[in-house]
């Protein structure tokens, strides 16, 4: 199982990061990718666990919408986990 | 309603774009557009239009300027520092062109008041720095079947698109409603971001109102000024979204 995951780069000190990772669904990408950086924890996910609102993630370039963590993803499968810019 | 001859010089060199003409022009003459913001994007959108040829452009901010606006927000000036930003922005609209007609609001745009601000507006061009209210404007817009075009920035970034409700998937489709609450922080920003979104988000306005070319309609353009990358991503309506689901609209 690999997952090409996009991370944008307000999440990663303004650099984007692409990795592979292994998973079956997008919560177990993301978790795989913060065990090798955490400094992302905190701008991902509030104090109980949950991805925060301003974030949003794509599975092959779809919106998952309220999936989220739950949306399975295979083999072959595009992640990209962005931020909602709402600046004016 | 007609174009004067004054109207068809001034805005000869649009007018012979073939796509567009004089019909073209007279849809952006009887066009009454709603402005929700008047900074960093309210400044280059309103500034646009009113070049264009826009018929009749309402203007709505609640706030005055700051020093710290002025990196980027070309409507207001040095001198405007603690006016209101729609009556700054509103007296250099005035200059630019006298046949727009300007309506500034010096308000907060809020679920209660939403409706009616959009009566007789043909489209808005959302230019908020807060969920809150681009989420209040979205379903206002919905509702009164009123195409909205979005556009966000930060630092180097942006992104935009149009939203044609029932059509097109709208800001509750594509972002859960949560983003709303978030808390309002200093974002960075240099000016070259919001002029840029901003003449996106005009160029919709402008074909769309003239009826010509093909909207940003179901995907979002995102890009990042620092490595030149521009991406368009697909979005999608969702079936049970709470505004523009399931017949809410």
């Amino acid at each position: 199982m690999s997952i090409k995951v996009t991370i944008h780069p307000f999440l990663n000190d303004g650099k984007e990061l692409q990795v592979e990772v292994d998973g079956k669904t997008v919560g177990e990408c993301l978790r795989t990718i913060l065990r090798q950086h955490p400094a992302m924890e905190k701008r991902m996910f509030d104090k109980k666990g949950r991805i925060k609102g301003y974030i949003e993630v794509l599975v092959n370039d779809h919106s998952i919408g309220t999936e989220e963590l739950a949306c399975p993803v295979k083999d072959g499968d595009s992640m990209t986990v962005i931020v909602f810019l709402s600046g004016g | 309603m007609t174009l004067d001859e004054q109207e068809l010089a001034r805005y000869a060199r649009q007018i012979i774009y073939s796509d567009f003409g004089e019909a073209g022009q007279l849809c952006l003459k009887r066009a009454h557009v709603l402005i929700a913001g008047a900074g960093g994007l309210g400044s280059p959108n309103a500034i646009n239009l009113t070049y264009a040829g826009i018929g009749k452009l309402t203007l709505v901010d609640c706030g005055s300027v700051e020093l710290s606006n002025l990196n980027r927000q070309t409507l207001h000036w040095e001198r405007d520092v603690g006016v209101a930003k729609v009556l700054s922005g509103s007296a250099k609209l005035a200059e630019m062109n006298s046949k727009t007609e300007i309506i500034p609001l010096d308000i907060v745009i809020t679920a209660e008041n939403a409706g009616g601000l959009l009566k007789g507006i043909d489209l808005v061009i959302d230019c908020l720095d807060n969920m809150e209210g681009r989420f209040i404007l979205n379903e206002a817009c919905a509702r009164a079947g009123i195409p909205f075009i979005y556009g966000g920035i930060s630092g180097l970034e942006g992104q935009v698109t149009t939203i044609i409700a029932g059509k097109t998937p709208c800001l509750e489709c594509i972002y859960p409603r949560a983003i709303g609450g978030r808390k309002r922080l200093p974002f960075p920003v240099f000016g070259v971001t919001p002029s840029l979104v901003a003449s996106l988000q005009s160029m919709e306005a402008i074909k769309l109102l003239a009826g010509f070319g093909e909207p940003l309609t179901g995907k979002m353009l995102f890009f990042n000024g620092e490595t030149m990358e521009f991406n368009m991503i697909k979005i999608e309506r969702k079936k049970d979204c709470a505004v523009c689901g399931g017949g809410n609209i």
